[in-house]
């Protein structure tokens, strides 16, 4: 039903062409590189901040987290770190829904995976908990590889854990953006869970809270919580990321349930261009072809 | 059966605008049929410039893993030349394995009936003949100055650059420069309501040049095709790529020698591209490395059998006297019909 609301509301947008000269509100998305997934897209200086983010996680949040923490260039594999979670393993369920999720063990507190030869890559689903007592706490996070893999449609509607948080749809051009809503579905045992509070906190230190609708569905706005300052120097605003999680919590009979979903989103695309000189450059080409309109061709050589 | 097709298609014109439209729609809104992820895309290896910057897409073009592959696999393997390993030769095979699968099938009628680019010239060019406008046409002196373009486009934009910038010579920025300057990443993201690809990109001066001559060219060329046929095709690395593997696909232009052909030139007259070889020419150099297997060449030959769209041994259309004489009543061969009301009607040709 969601899907088809989606649908409609996509053609209603082709048709509205007038957008096209409506600025930046439209076009708060990203699109750096096209290619097959996240990872091919990675610049060095983005890699970089990987190795970071799993110590600051500890400092701009108190929900679970799983980090990345690679070295820079790393391609076929992933290197994460457990954030504000005890030792525990990991468990990845790839993109075909039929196969049982592979547990990682933590070993010198990091979790390695890498995808089986004949998965190639694509789109996977990370999760670990730690259960305190009647509490569990559970950080999950999706990972794409550069290498084109299944569609992960299936992977996301599966029922992971008790409680959880998934994305209707992991974006593949670069990330969610600041400025953008997204989708997010909250379950617990399977089924949509009206009314969930979602918890969004980031890196740059925004705090805010979403509800989900009768669906189950919360509607996240990603705040435009970024500092120019911070921009990578280098790289510049396309290739600059903060972390960010969503958190719910749920009491059923006693028990408590804590599940987290964290990833990363980027700064408005727009920011690092200008509509109006792309625009005036459009229609200084048209001009130079004008000519053509008018004048009859003499020697027609 | 046959009879309902021929009523729906009277012409092979109908057909190709039917096919066209369809795959317009598909590949600059797919995604909403066919579904968002690269996954579900029918093919991330298309012989036909589908925008990937376009984020409602059914499908994207093979110059954008090419690009990529030279930038990150090459590039890097000739930095670090004991990687190069079957994980650098696997995907660049995958890339053209799965684009020569497309490609057999229709060969470069990939240009001709699918490309949404061409559709969207095609269209303006239609507009600008129904609005009167003059019609440029390339001949033989200006033919000789283009055609190396596509070729320095290919291997310059497609496969130098993006390697020099993966070793380190060339600044990160020129790492997929080709689709800095397509003219479809424009075009067809603006079908989408989409403005981000036509707002210029200001952060690294080289990536900046590149956007700000792409938009400059979409800009004329969007204009341009008013009054020049195809004019972004002309100089198409996608064009010049796919006439590298034409003679691997069974569809194909076929002529055979005529007396009259020397002084009629029709075909010629009716060819989107001004390819003057389809007239003087017969067998293999007839069908020409700028040829797009539109057909149009076929459907205007006053001759009967001289010129065949051809699959393998198959006969797909084949020129007829009988279906000139109908052709050219709605349509003469340079694409002049009838110009719309308000507009006076008088020299279209220059």
């Amino acid at each position: 039903m969601r899907s088809k609301v989606s649908t409609a509301n996509s053609i209603a947008t082709i048709l509205l062409l007038g957008r096209l000269f409506i600025s930046s509100a439209s076009a708060a998305h990203d699109h750096q590189a096209p290619a097959a997934g996240n990872a091919e897209r990675q610049g060095s200086a983005e890699r970089a901040i990987q190795q970071e983010s799993a110590g600051r996680g500890r400092t701009w949040t108190s929900a679970p987290l799983i980090a990345p923490a690679g070295r820079p260039g790393e391609r076929n594999s992933a290197n994460m770190v457990p954030v504000n979670l005890a030792g525990v393993g990991l468990q990845v369920y790839g993109a075909d829904a039929t196969q049982s999720p592979k547990n990682v063990p933590l070993e010198d507190g990091r979790w390695r995976f890498a995808p089986e030869p004949s998965a190639k890559g694509g789109h996977y689903w990370m999760q670990a908990a730690e259960v305190r007592g009647a509490e569990t706490r559970t950080a999950t996070t999706a990972w794409s590889f550069g290498t084109q893999g299944k569609s992960p449609a299936a992977m996301l509607a599966q029922a992971k854990g008790s409680l959880d948080i998934v994305p209707l749809r992991i974006p593949e051009h670069g990330g969610f953006r600041e400025g953008t809503a997204w989708e997010f579905g909250v379950r617990y045992e399977g089924q949509p869970l009206p009314g969930a509070v979602l918890h969004l906190h980031t890196e740059n230190g925004t705090r805010t809270r979403v509800v989900a609708d009768a669906e189950g569905v919360a509607k996240v706005l990603f705040p435009r919580d970024f500092d120019p300052a911070s921009f990578d120097k280098v790289a510049g605003a396309d290739r600059t990321r903060r972390g960010f999680v969503l958190m719910t919590e749920l009491e059923p009979e006693g028990r408590k349930f804590v599940t987290a979903f964290n990833h990363f989103y980027y700064p408005d695309t727009m920011r690092g261009r200008n509509l109006w000189a792309g625009a005036g450059l459009f229609v200084i080409g048209m001009l130079c072809a004008a000519p053509l309109l008018r004048h009859r061709e003499r020697n027609n050589a | 059966m046959l009879e309902t097709l021929r009523k729906v298609f009277p012409t092979v014109s109908r057909l190709r605008f039917t096919v066209q439209m369809a795959m317009f729609f598909l590949m600059v809104w797919g995604s909403n049929v066919v579904g968002h992820y690269a996954a579900d895309k029918i093919s991330t290896a298309l012989p036909a410039l589908s925008c990937a910057y376009d984020k409602q897409h059914g499908s994207y073009c093979v110059l954008i893993p090419l690009q990529h592959q030279m930038h990150h696999r090459i590039g890097a393997a000739v930095v670090k030349a004991q990687q190069v390993t079957m994980q650098v030769v696997l995907p660049i095979l995958l890339t053209m394995a799965t684009f020569l699968a497309f490609f057999f099938v229709v060969g470069k009628a990939f240009c001709g009936w699918i490309c949404p680019l061409g559709t969207v010239q095609e269209l303006l060019n239609k507009v600008g003949r129904r609005f009167n406008r003059p019609l440029h046409r390339l001949q033989d002196g200006n033919l000789k100055k283009v055609r190396p373009a596509k070729w320095v486009m290919l291997l310059g934009l497609i496969f130098a650059l993006p390697i020099l910038a993966g070793v380190g010579i060339a600044p990160h920025g020129l790492s997929n420069p080709y689709c800095d300057v397509c003219p479809s990443r424009i075009v067809t993201t603006l079908l989408t309501a989409d403005v981000e690809e036509i707002a210029l990109k200001t952060g690294d001066s080289t990536r900046m040049l590149l956007n700000a001559l792409g938009n400059i060219v979409a800009g004329f060329v969007v204009v341009a095709a008013l009054a020049i046929r195809q004019p972004f095709c002309r100089i198409c690395p996608m064009l010049s790529f796919n006439s590298l593997f034409q003679r691997l696909s069974p569809m194909r232009l076929s002529k055979v020698k005529h007396e009259s052909c020397e002084k009629c030139g029709v075909c010629t007259q009716a060819c989107p591209m001004d390819i003057p070889e389809i007239a003087r020419e017969h067998g293999r150099k007839a069908y020409h490395e700028d040829c797009t297997l539109c057909g149009r060449c076929a459907e205007y030959c006053p001759q009967d059998g001289v010129i065949k769209l051809k699959w393998g041994p198959f006969a797909l259309f084949s020129s007829s006297r009988e279906y000139y004489k109908g052709r050219v009543k709605g349509e003469l061969p340079d694409g002049t019909v009838k110009p719309v009301k308000f507009v006076k009607r008088g020299e279209a040709n220059a």
